[in-house]
């Protein structure tokens, strides 16, 4: 369980990202987080696993309060914590399956990491998830001669190689044709049923959100306007996250 | 000529108040916005001010003492030597320089080796994208800058004081230079390494070290390698002159050949570390190929 409690994110050039929110996340939800972009939406998750600090109030998830987190034991609440990012960050110069790898570092002994020796489990455990977003067959070619959306898929790969029990996803599909968006969106929604993981994703494009979460967090300006069930949002509700009528811009299949 | 100083001197003020004015933009709507203070200013100036000092040290130094006419008339005295060596070659002097032309190539070798390893961990510390906030990189890159300072011959020159004449010598020194350039190359490539996945890894729970070893390194793995490879052709050829000040190798025996104008004998060593100095720089171009 994440468990937000008024909280608050001011950055050190005084811009104010997150103010006052609070909000309870239940294990196995797939929660959308929609609003502009500078919304705080980049902010309320980067502040889930610590890479960015809670200015005041506190985040509790799983028991752990969060924001005292610090060295081993930040390192080991990370391990059951995946993020997936809009930008990919694969390392292009090498193969699918050392990206992939690479999640399952900070497990090894120092030495077969420096060297970059991984035993048969490991490697059985990256290939396990390059099957499970259906990209087994790049396992071996380099990972920049991947489209975007394999490209994600890998980076989703590498996250359920670290066996997490949340994922956190900053605008996974921002950078994607809507096609692929798509398909990336229902790899999310399997892995949410079938591994029974929380994942948290922000994103711009509400038809995507309405359509693959179980439940919405809009944003406007550091608050949260909106916490409920995908199912209950109106179009005056979207008004009031977005704080204007809805445009081209915010909708990925325009015909919808 | 009152005038003309008051008209420069006021010129300057407006410029530089001008240029602090820049400082603060101030909108029709009554916003503002700062820009930050800039040397480009203070670099200009101190750039055009190293210009001139130079120009006039070239001038006077070139032309009044040394004399461009010595200079001119000398030119062929270079030729002679040249002719002396092509007609005088001594062809029985080449196992005189097999031993000393090992010297040089172990010299190299062992010093861009050693001297390349221990760049590794420092161009980390000097990497500030990769040491966070930390006020290390700063401290680690101003030492190195000393380190930079002085030429290799120098370093040869202080160590075969320090150590005595001979290779111990040669070697060191070609440690310090390898370890100087190599850490200046390597921390500007890993500071311009895409940090993207070295931020997802360490997101995953791995320590900095696990994430540079596993998102950085293979980003920079093959510029490390050719850089290496680059620095030993550099170091092999500096080698033959580190025997110039005795610390080993070939150069020290070149040296005394020259000094007894035994052109011939010079001659049989140019060829031989010529060849030497051709395949090495063969066998980096290829490899250095392969690697890109």
């Amino acid at each position: 369980m994440i468990e937000f409690k008024n909280v608050g994110k001011t950055y050190p050039n005084g811009v104010v990202a997150l103010k006052n929110v609070s909000l309870k996340i239940e294990p196995g939800q797939f929660v959308a987080i929609i609003g502009l972009s500078g919304a705080g939406k980049s902010t309320l998750i980067r502040l889930v696993n610590k890479m960015e600090d809670v200015t005041v109030g506190s985040l509790f998830v799983e028991g752990l309060n969060i924001p005292t987190l610090k060295g081993k034991a930040l390192r080991q609440y990370r391990r059951r914590v995946g993020m997936v990012f809009q930008s990919f960050n694969l390392i292009n110069r090498t193969t699918v399956i050392n990206n992939v790898l690479a999640a399952r570092v900070p497990d090894m002994n120092p030495i077969s990491s420096t060297l970059g020796f991984f035993s048969k489990e490991d490697k059985l455990i990256a290939l396990e998830a390059l099957n499970k977003v259906g990209i087994l067959e790049k396992a071996y070619i380099r990972a920049d001669q991947l489209s975007g959306g394999q490209q994600q898929r890998v980076a989703l790969a590498r996250t359920l190689a670290q066996n997490p029990s949340i994922i956190l996803a900053d605008e996974p599909v921002a950078s994607l044709d809507p096609i692929t968006a798509n398909q990336i969106m229902s790899d999310f929604e399997r892995i949410n049923k079938e591994e029974n993981i929380t994942i948290l994703v922000n994103m711009h494009h509400v038809d995507l959100a309405l359509k693959y979460a179980s439940r919405v967090i809009g944003i406007n300006e550091g608050e949260i306007v909106y916490d409920g069930n995908t199912t209950d949002i109106t179009e005056n509700i979207l008004k009031t996250i977005y704080g204007r009528e809805l445009t081209d811009e915010d909708i990925m299949f325009k015909d919808k | 000529m009152k005038t003309l100083c008051s008209k420069i001197s006021n010129y300057i003020k407006t410029l530089v108040k001008r240029n602090y004015n820049y400082r603060t933009t101030i909108m029709k709507d009554g916003s503002s916005i700062t820009r930050p203070f800039s040397y480009s200013m203070m670099t200009m100036v101190l750039t055009l001010g190293i210009i001139i000092f130079f120009w006039h040290l070239i001038i006077t130094k070139f032309f009044n003492e040394f004399g461009a006419r010595n200079f001119f008339q000398n030119i062929p005295n270079f030729f002679t030597i040249i002719k002396q060596m092509v007609t005088d070659v001594n062809w029985s002097y080449f196992s005189n320089v097999l031993g000393p032309m090992a010297d040089t190539i172990r010299i190299a070798v062992i010093g861009t080796l050693v001297g390349s390893l221990i760049a590794i961990p420092v161009a980390i510390l000097a990497s500030q994208n990769i040491m966070g906030k930390s006020k290390i990189p700063g401290v680690v890159k101003f030492f190195l800058s000393i380190i930079r300072t002085l030429p290799l011959l120098v370093y040869a020159y202080i160590f075969s004081y320090i150590f005595g004449y001979g290779p111990y010598a040669g070697v060191l020194a070609t440690i310090i230079f390898t370890f100087g350039i190599i850490t200046k190359m390597m921390y500007e490539i890993i500071e311009t390494t895409d940090m993207g996945p070295f931020i997802a890894i360490e997101a995953t729970g791995a320590t900095k070290i696990q994430a540079f070893r596993a998102a950085v390194v293979p980003q920079i793995m093959g510029r490390f390698y050719s850089i290496v490879l680059y620095i030993f052709e550099i170091n092999l050829r500096a080698s033959a002159i580190l025997g110039f000040v005795n610390a080993g190798g070939i150069g020290m025996i070149m040296n005394d050949q020259m000094a007894l104008r035994a052109y011939g004998d010079v001659a049989v060593m140019v060829l031989g570390l010529l060849f030497v100095i051709i395949v090495v720089q063969n066998i980096s171009q290829y490899l250095r190929g392969r690697l890109s």
